[in-house]
């Protein structure tokens, strides 16, 4: 049943692959991405970060959203969990938005997944408090 | 079913296809009849098939008639389909959804969308369809409503696009 | 009755313009970051300008160079004194050959950036920002506190991304927070942001960002350019 949804975001022309991941950032699930499960984590964990800054703010973020020339990285946060697709370039963006919104909304259905995700979720506030920071990171953190 | 050849004359835009139940092969036909009849593949239209031949629209109608009698082709596509316009009867699904969902207004609320993107129902460019359910979507004010209308509306939009 | 508005959205050339050709008596009033300027016309001219600290012609320049801030054009108040004699017409052709010189001024020199970046639909806060965190130069805001949302902080997150991906700094990155859409790139080795209405779409505003930015936009911060094919593509 969730395969469905991951077929679904896969189909969407231009996706090259999608992953989800946990509020700490484990990866739960991997579809279609040629990178190693340590340096996705790392990607989980950044884009963790970016949206963690907001909630000392009291804002809550539910997507970033990362352009290159000839690549897309779009991120929808929900429920301590990470929905990542990374496409080559974003052809139909409006429907790959769409598709996500409706995938997420079945994948944060799915007991296995959420699961997985409450065992491996974290305090938002923890996020900017734990974990290795380096030196520009911590001055840049000591501004707020 | 005998068609009278003016009406096949009046539509060049007709689009055919070969029959599925009877071939060819075994049959008499003239050379352009062949001709046409390679031409005949539920994409090109009567106007096109005689811009590819190289003839004129009645001569290819007159070609095709025979086709149709002989029970060879079959008609495909009558309507004149505009390339890439959204066709009418989407507008009535988006409706059709969008009233289960926000009730009454939601009408208003496509028409007010179209309005402010300077588009029309009867020209909306088909491959701005996400677009549109997206915007719509930004006049949905509950989270789940909105989840609702995107996931409903999403099999529609890909048949435009995909 | 006052007209009432800002001059995001009505230019104050054009302001000046309106109230000489119709020959108003009148006083505009204009409000900045707390820091007001008056206007006075009379008779089809401009008579009077003040701007704390200046008054007469150089207070009107120096007014010139805002691209918002609230105004009020109240009839009928009469100038407390005449300091401008020049004709509105040579007034506001003297005023836009100062602001087409005056570059190396900190309050103008991104002045013509952040006017084209706010006619952008939906744009409603700019900011220029350096890899410390320091805010460099920015829009107006509405409630007056500054709205940072920690962009070094954020870019430097990207850029430690790109590093483990072995690509290059994103061009742009776009993040959505409920309330604002914030959009953020790179001008002249700092980072740029904007604060959008939440309905923007990023593929509708890429374009108008990459415009109004033009060519300054490719020096990027930080972490070095153009390493071995990312593992991306």
């Amino acid at each position: 049943m969730v395969n469905q949804w991951f077929t679904e975001i896969k189909n969407v022309p231009g996706v090259q692959g999608v992953f989800i991941a946990s509020g700490r950032g484990t990866i739960i699930h991997n579809e279609g991405i040629k990178i190693k499960e340590n340096e996705l984590q790392e990607v989980a964990m950044r884009l963790l970060r970016m949206s963690a800054i907001f909630n000392e703010k009291d804002e809550n973020v539910s997507e970033i959203e990362l352009f290159w020339k000839n690549l897309f990285i779009i991120c929808k946060l929900s429920n301590n969990l990470l929905l990542v697709t990374i496409c080559d370039s974003p052809k139909i963006l409006p429907l790959l938005r769409i598709t996500l919104n409706v995938s997420l909304s079945h994948l944060l259905q799915d007991k296995k997944i959420m699961k997985m995700a409450r065992n491996h979720a974290i305090d938002k506030n923890m996020i900017l408090r734990k974990g290795k920071f380096g030196d520009d990171e911590l001055s840049l953190l000591s501004n707020i | 079913m005998s068609l009278d050849r003016n009406k096949f004359l009046s539509q060049p835009h007709v689009v055919y296809k070969k029959s599925e139940i009877k071939s060819a092969s075994g049959l008499n036909l003239r050379s352009s009849e062949w001709m046409i009849l390679t031409q005949v593949n539920g994409k090109n239209s009567i106007e096109e098939i005689a811009e590819v031949a190289s003839m004129r629209v009645q001569e290819v109608t007159q070609i095709l008639h025979n086709l149709f009698q002989h029970g060879l082709i079959e008609i495909y596509r009558q309507e004149k389909k505009e390339e890439n316009i959204l066709d009418a009867s989407f507008f009535i699904n988006i409706e059709k959804v969008l009233t289960k969902i926000i009730g009454p207004v939601a009408p208003f609320v496509i028409e007010d969308v179209l309005s402010e993107t300077n588009q029309s129902k009867s020209k909306f460019p088909s491959e701005r369809v996400a677009e549109l359910i997206e915007l719509i979507c930004d006049e949905i004010q509950d989270e789940q409503k909105k989840i609702h209308f995107q996931s409903e509306m999403l099999n529609f939009i890909k048949q435009e696009l995909i | 009755m006052a007209l009432i508005g800002n001059l995001k959205d009505i230019k104050l050339p054009s302001l000046i313009q309106l109230n000489c050709m119709e020959h108003n008596n009148a006083k505009l009033s204009i409000e900045r970051s707390g820091k007001f300027g008056f206007i006075y016309f009379e008779g089809g001219q401009v008579t009077h300008a003040e701007f704390d600290p200046y008054i007469g012609e150089e207070a009107l320049y120096r007014l010139l160079s805002l691209y918002e801030g609230k105004f009020k054009v109240e009839s009928d108040v009469a100038p407390p004194v005449r300091t401008i004699e020049t004709s509105w017409s040579n007034l506001l052709l003297e005023g836009m050959h100062k602001l087409d010189h005056s570059q190396d001024q900190v309050e103008n020199r991104y002045y013509r950036l952040f006017e084209r970046l706010l006619t952008i639909k939906g744009v409603q806060f700019v900011c220029l920002i350096n890899d410390k965190g320091v805010i460099i130069d920015r829009t107006e805001q509405e409630e007056g506190e500054i709205k940072d949302p920690n962009v070094a902080f954020i870019m430097l997150q990207a850029t430690k991304m790109c590093e483990t991906l072995n690509s290059k700094n994103p061009d742009y990155v776009s993040i959505f927070s409920g309330q604002y859409r914030y959009f953020i790139t790179y001008y002249t080795g700092h980072y740029l942001m904007l604060q959008m209405d939440k309905k923007v779409k990023s593929d509708v505003v890429m374009p108008l960002i990459a415009k109004a930015i033009g060519p300054e936009a490719e020096s990027k911060t930080s972490i070095k350019v153009g390493r071995k094919q990312g593992k991306l593509w």
